[in-house]
């Protein structure tokens, strides 16, 4: 640190002690503290009216969010009304303000709001508009963090001939005060003639806001920014797992859909644990109780047994449970088996690999029990079995958009086999068990190629069913970079109606210009079935120039079928495009793996 | 200019009524249509509605509401043929939701049709003659008529006047057989045009911005006002003399529509504003049309139908404009009598040796449950019938013009799928009964009404036979909303929803559709209706005078006075 300016005044500044403090920050720290203290400075300005103070430089490049929001949830318009009154009468009065659409309003800003009006109408019996209803769930819900630094007011909008008259403006009026904020000025209540009641709410407001309200302290910005340089290395890791809370847990399939998607969102609060875009979340699971069940009746065992495993003794039923794999069966774990019992039948299929893969298909170690019954011990048992290994998914989230939370699409998979229903471990346990709030043990794998290019770059992104889940990651990051590159998602899935996954955030995506083409095949909404590989092959020229622009191709999903038909419709489209033939198209397509511009994360 | 509301933009900048719409039906990431497309694609005869019971629920799972079309199509004057029938009955399982909806303005709609089968269920009724260009929008909309055809010789001529309006009344942009049909009209004979003039769309009556707001025509042949003619924006009352007709006694300024909490908005009947010979009928039509199109409200939507206009104007400088226009002078109304607004169930003979079978469709839902096949019934019987299928304007549908030689394979079907037992059965609430579809699709609901109102009369039923009431002819109508499209304010039993599970109540209109009711009570539940309508019935039973109708009772009573 520098020597201090000679204008500031105020109490002396013990220099030593900064340079001490200074000393133990790595520098991106002490970016986000000099941040941090010209935050502070600018919230004390305001209350005291003390000289602004210019010591610590901002870099330009952060953006300042306006300190005034303005925040409207409408069913008729009328909602909308006032606030765009509001918001004219605050620019008349000389202040900046941005107006917002509970609808669309990102919850995680609301901790950095320092003045909050809002205006809200009640329907029906007492509730919120529709467009307001998730901020109002999220508001009363235990996520609403504490506002000890806001202001606010509210203006509700109703109908006096309903009982719950505007009860939802009381409702946010009184939610606010109790997570810490501070009424600027007393709610108004207006009935169905609103405009008198709402100008005077405008009066009010306008009366006890100061006179000019500088932008918010980018302590938060800056925090952000930094954040990413001094990622430490977490404590927990696929040895030691952090137990991860569940915050949310949804289905993104609609009514009648045959799949079974769901999103998750877990807590990485206090982990220290970081991730970007395309890297992954290892997940222990629990084995489902009813196949622990199925395998101590067909071997006859004992769950209650202490039986050592891995130097702790516990009982053989958690055991099961939790640190062994159940539901698929290998090579080695037959060998084992054979060799322990002398099935000579098993030694043959060991001895085919085409009877050996017909085998294990399907099957998992209550089948194997069951069909080659043999007496053993709990110990026996376990000395066959494999360490439950973690299942490996796509994040789905960029934690610049959802800070200390990961993000996770699973597709639930289920099947039966010899007439009884099979699951796949992790998936229906996260479905089926996993509930809010609970841990789940997990941990970041890193995947080192399929990872974001220059922001300038072109990306197009193939990700079909949960092959999706990435490239929500690579458009929310994108979307938080304000990267220049043009993003381009082709999604496919069974029926657009009940499988279209993220479609509103797509949407969204796509309105604000974080996403700049969509493109979707919906295999079963007509007669012949239409997949990604063919909406690729219709966008032939639109590719081809992207690809000779420098565009990067990430494909995401299906190993056995999709990757490889996608892989050929691009040789194809090139081959068609350049004019050059197959030849060349299939030159074309090494040549971008080569690069590493052509990247697969597929399963 | 600048005041125009929002919807007059759209439909000046639309290019006769194309806008963007072949680009919102190509837009593969979302059920829904471009903002201005939704305002233009109900000229076209369809409204984007939603699933309401499950917007929530898609909300919370990141999806879209799941959105989809109602489709009305036309059926002038209310008569159908029976491939027509069939037809409808393909694609409500094709496309829709398996059912048909007949509506208070005899047109058929369809439900849940998905934005990208629409094309292809337009071509589908297209193909036989049927067409949804009108049938929703701010233009005339389909020509109501009375379908009794056992009535007198008049009838035929007046359901021939009702097609010729509807044809005189349709757009003639181009726009619907270019978006919708690809140059595949079926024949010369269908209303829209296929044809610009010097290479150019035209709208001689219309002109580009169209009407200010919907604009309805009926047509009723005394005694019978099943049209429910003082409710439309003109209503032509048929006059006879001896088996011939003379001519209509001219009615306008009829609409149900208001807004809670808007008083300036309210249900009007139409006035009489004359008699005119039916040659003069189209030419007096386009004057009152002209008329509104150039007076009309264009900046505020809710204060644009012709009734607002009329009042504006005042009811005498309006006649003399529209004299004015036609060139004509109206002569005094001819005297006429209506009895009542509602349908005769079961059979009727005509002198030409054919029959005609009325059977009540409740809530005009034409669907299979297991108690009534009546989709399978109707299937059934169009697949042998060489007469007609007639809408009526209570939802219900006359079986008509049955051959005698088919009379009695019919009536087996209807014997056979419990139609008949069906039809005789209703208590006479039941079978006055109108309601609109609102929740789950109608985007105006407030509170339920087609998928309550069965049930509410259940109960109301036990208490009229309570009463020995059962036989009586109440007419009880409801609606999701106050936009009035199941005519809730001629009800002598009015129900308008107010918010989920509650209702205003109105009482005290004419059973023959000439008196409006009024507010009774505000925001009841099902236990106040009953609670309320209760002492009523009683005091009804006991009191009522002789043919008395209970909105007449309710209203010599003094009943709304406390």
């Amino acid at each position: 640190m520098s020597n201090l300016p000679e204008l500031l005044n105020g109490p002396d500044i013990d220099q030593q002690l900064l340079h001490a403090l200074a000393g133990q920050y790595t520098h991106a720290q002490q970016l986000w503290l000099s941040g941090y203290l010209y935050g502070l400075a600018q919230r004390e300005g305001l209350s005291a009216a003390t000289p602004k103070t210019t010591f610590a430089a901002i870099p330009a490049a952060t953006q300042a969010a306006t300190a005034i929001t303005v925040l409207y949830g409408s069913h008729t318009g009328n909602s909308k009304k006032v606030a765009q009154r509001l918001l004219e009468r605050l620019r008349q009065s000389g202040r900046e303000a941005t107006l917002a659409d509970m609808n669309e309003y990102p919850s995680k800003n609301l901790k950095q709001e320092k003045i909050l009006l809002l205006i809200v109408s009640t329907h029906g019996e007492g509730d919120p508009p529709v467009a307001a209803e998730e901020f109002y769930k999220w508001l009363h819900g235990p996520r609403a963090p504490q506002l000890p630094e806001l202001q606010f007011s509210v203006c509700a909008l109703g109908d006096k001939s309903y009982l719950q008259f505007c009860q939802t403006g009381q409702d946010f009026d009184a939610r606010l005060e109790a997570l810490g904020a501070k009424r600027l000025s007393a709610r108004v209540d207006c009935d169905v003639d609103y405009e008198a009641a709402a100008e005077e709410w405008i009066n009010a407001v306008l009366a006890q806001l100061p006179q000019s309200v500088p932008a918010a302290a980018n302590a938060a910005v800056l925090s952000k920014a930094a954040s990413k340089g001094v990622a430490t290395e977490s404590q927990f890791n696929r040895k030691n797992p952090f137990e991860a809370p569940l915050l949310e847990k949804i289905q993104l399939n609609g009514k009648g859909s045959a799949k079974e998607t769901w999103h998750l969102e877990l807590s990485l609060e206090g982990s220290g644990l970081h991730y970007e875009p395309g890297d992954s979340l290892g997940v222990y699971a629990r084995n489902p109780e009813s196949l622990v069940k199925e395998i101590l009746y067909a071997a006859m065992l004992n769950g209650n047994k202490l039986v050592a495993f891995e130097g702790v003794e516990k009982p053989f039923r958690q055991i099961l449970l939790e640190s062994v794999e159940l539901t698929v069966l290998n090579r080695e774990l037959l060998e084992k088996y054979a060799a322990w019992t002398g099935s000579a039948p098993l030694k043959n299929i060991l001895q085919d690999p085409e009877a050996l893969r017909a085998f294990v298909w399907g099957r998992n170690v209550a089948d194997l029990l069951r069909e080659y019954p043999a007496a053993m011990s709990e110990a026996t048992l376990l000395s066959f079995l494999r360490k439950m290994p973690p299942r490996l998914y796509s994040i789905a989230s960029s934690l610049s958009a959802h800070a200390e939370e990961v993000h996770l699409t699973v597709g639930a998979v289920r099947y039966q086999y010899n007439g009884r229903p099979h699951q796949g471990v992790a998936s229906t346990f996260l479905a089926d068990q996993l509930a809010i709030g609970e841990g789940l043990p997990v941990f970041v794998e890193r995947n080192e190629y399929f990872k974001l290019p220059a922001d300038e770059a072109d990306i197009l992104m193939i990700g079909p069913g949960t092959g999706v889940a990435p490239f929500r990651a690579f458009v929310e990051e994108r979307a938080e970079r304000g990267a220049q590159g043009r993003n381009w998602l082709f999604f496919g899935n069974p029926h657009f109606e009940s499988d279209f996954l993220y479609q509103t955030e797509w949407l969204q995506h796509l309105k604000k210009g974080t996403l700049d083409r969509l493109d979707v095949a919906f295999s079963r909404d007509q007669a012949q079935k239409i997949y990604v590989q063919h909406r690729l092959l219709e966008r032939s020229r639109q590719l081809y120039e992207r690809l000779e622009n420098g565009a990067y191709v990430y494909v995401c999903g299906d190993k056995n079928h999709m990757a490889h038909d996608v892989q050929q419709a691009f040789a194809q489209l090139v081959a068609r495009e350049s004019g050059k033939g197959e030849a060349y198209g299939e030159e074309y397509l090494k040549n971008l793996k080569k690069q590493r511009r052509y990247l697969e994360d597929v399963y | 200019m600048q005041n125009l509301s929002e919807v007059e933009h759209i439909k000046i900048n639309s290019d006769y009524l194309r806008g963007t719409l072949e680009q919102s039906l190509d837009n593969q990431i979302t059920g829904a249509l471009y903002p201005q497309d939704t305002q233009l694609i109900k000229f076209h005869g369809a409204y984007q509605q939603t699933d309401r019971d499950i917007d929530a629920e898609r909300k919370a799972q990141k999806l879209e509401p799941l959105y989809s079309l109602m489709i009305r199509i036309r059926v002038p004057g209310g008569v159908a043929t029976p491939a027509q029938w069939l037809r409808m009955d393909e694609l409500a399982d094709k496309y829709g939701n398996g059912t048909i909806k007949l509506t208070t303005r005899q047109a058929f709609q369809l439900h849940g049709v998905r934005k990208r089968h629409l094309k292809a269920t337009i071509r589908g009724f297209n193909e036989v003659f049927l067409d949804s260009i009108a049938g929703c929008g701010d233009v005339n909309r389909n020509v109501m008529c009375t379908p009794n055809p056992e009535q007198s010789s008049v009838h035929e001529a007046v359901w021939a006047l009702s097609r010729q309006l509807s044809d005189a009344f349709t757009p003639k942009t181009t726009a619907y057989y270019d978006i919708w049909l690809d140059g595949e009209a079926v024949d010369e004979s269908q209303p829209f045009s296929r044809h610009k003039k010097d290479g150019k769309d035209e709208e001689p009556i219309y002109g580009k911005t169209y009407l200010p707001r919907k604009f309805k025509i009926a047509l009723a042949v005394p005694p019978y006002n099943d049209t429910d003619i003082f409710a439309n924006d003109i209503g032509l009352i048929a006059i006879e003399e001896n088996g011939v007709l003379k001519g209509f006694n001219v009615a306008a300024g009829g609409g149900l529509g208001m807004t809670f909490g808007m008083p300036e908005t309210y249900p009007r009947l139409a006035d009489i504003l004359g008699f005119v010979p039916t040659e003069q009928v189209q030419n007096v039509c386009e004057a009152i049309i002209t008329t509104q199109r150039d007076n009309g409200n264009r900046e505020n939507r809710k204060l644009s139908r012709l009734k607002y206009t009329i009042d504006r104007m005042g009811l005498e400088a309006f006649k003399a404009e529209v004299e004015r226009r036609a060139g004509i002078r109206f002569a005094a109304p001819l005297p006429y009598q209506f009895a009542h607004s509602s349908d005769q169930y079961g059979w009727t003979p005509t002198a030409d040796g054919r029959f005609h079978f009325t059977l009540f469709v409740e809530g005009g839902r034409i669907v299979d449950t297991p108690e009534l096949p009546l989709r399978t019934a109707l299937r059934a019987v169009a697949s042998i019938h060489d007469g007609d299928f007639r809408l009526t304007g209570n939802q219900n549908l006359i079986i008509g013009n049955i051959a005698a030689s088919k009379r009695l394979a019919i009536e087996a079907l209807l014997e056979k799928f419990g139609i008949l037992e069906h039809t005789f059965k209703l208590t006479g609430l039941r079978q006055n009964s109108l309601a609109c579809v609102a929740l789950n699709t109608c985007s105006q609901a407030f509170a339920e009404a087609e998928r309550y109102l069965p049930s509410l009369i259940d109960k109301l039923e036990t208490l009229l036979r309570g009463y020995g009431l059962e036989n009586a002819a109440i007419n009880i109508r409801m609606t999701g909303c106050p936009n009035g499209c199941a005519r809730p304010y001629l009800g002598e039993i009015g129900l308008v929803g107010k918010s989920p599970g509650y209702y205003n109540l109105y009482l005290g209109a004419a059973h023959n559709g000439e008196r409006l009711n009024q507010l009774y009570r505000e925001m009841l539940d099902e236990a106040a209706i009953i609670r309320e309508l209760a002492p009523i019935f009683e005091d009804y039973a006991r009191n009522r005078q002789k043919g008395e109708t209970f909105g007449d009772f309710v209203l010599r009573k003094g009943i709304l006075n406390h």
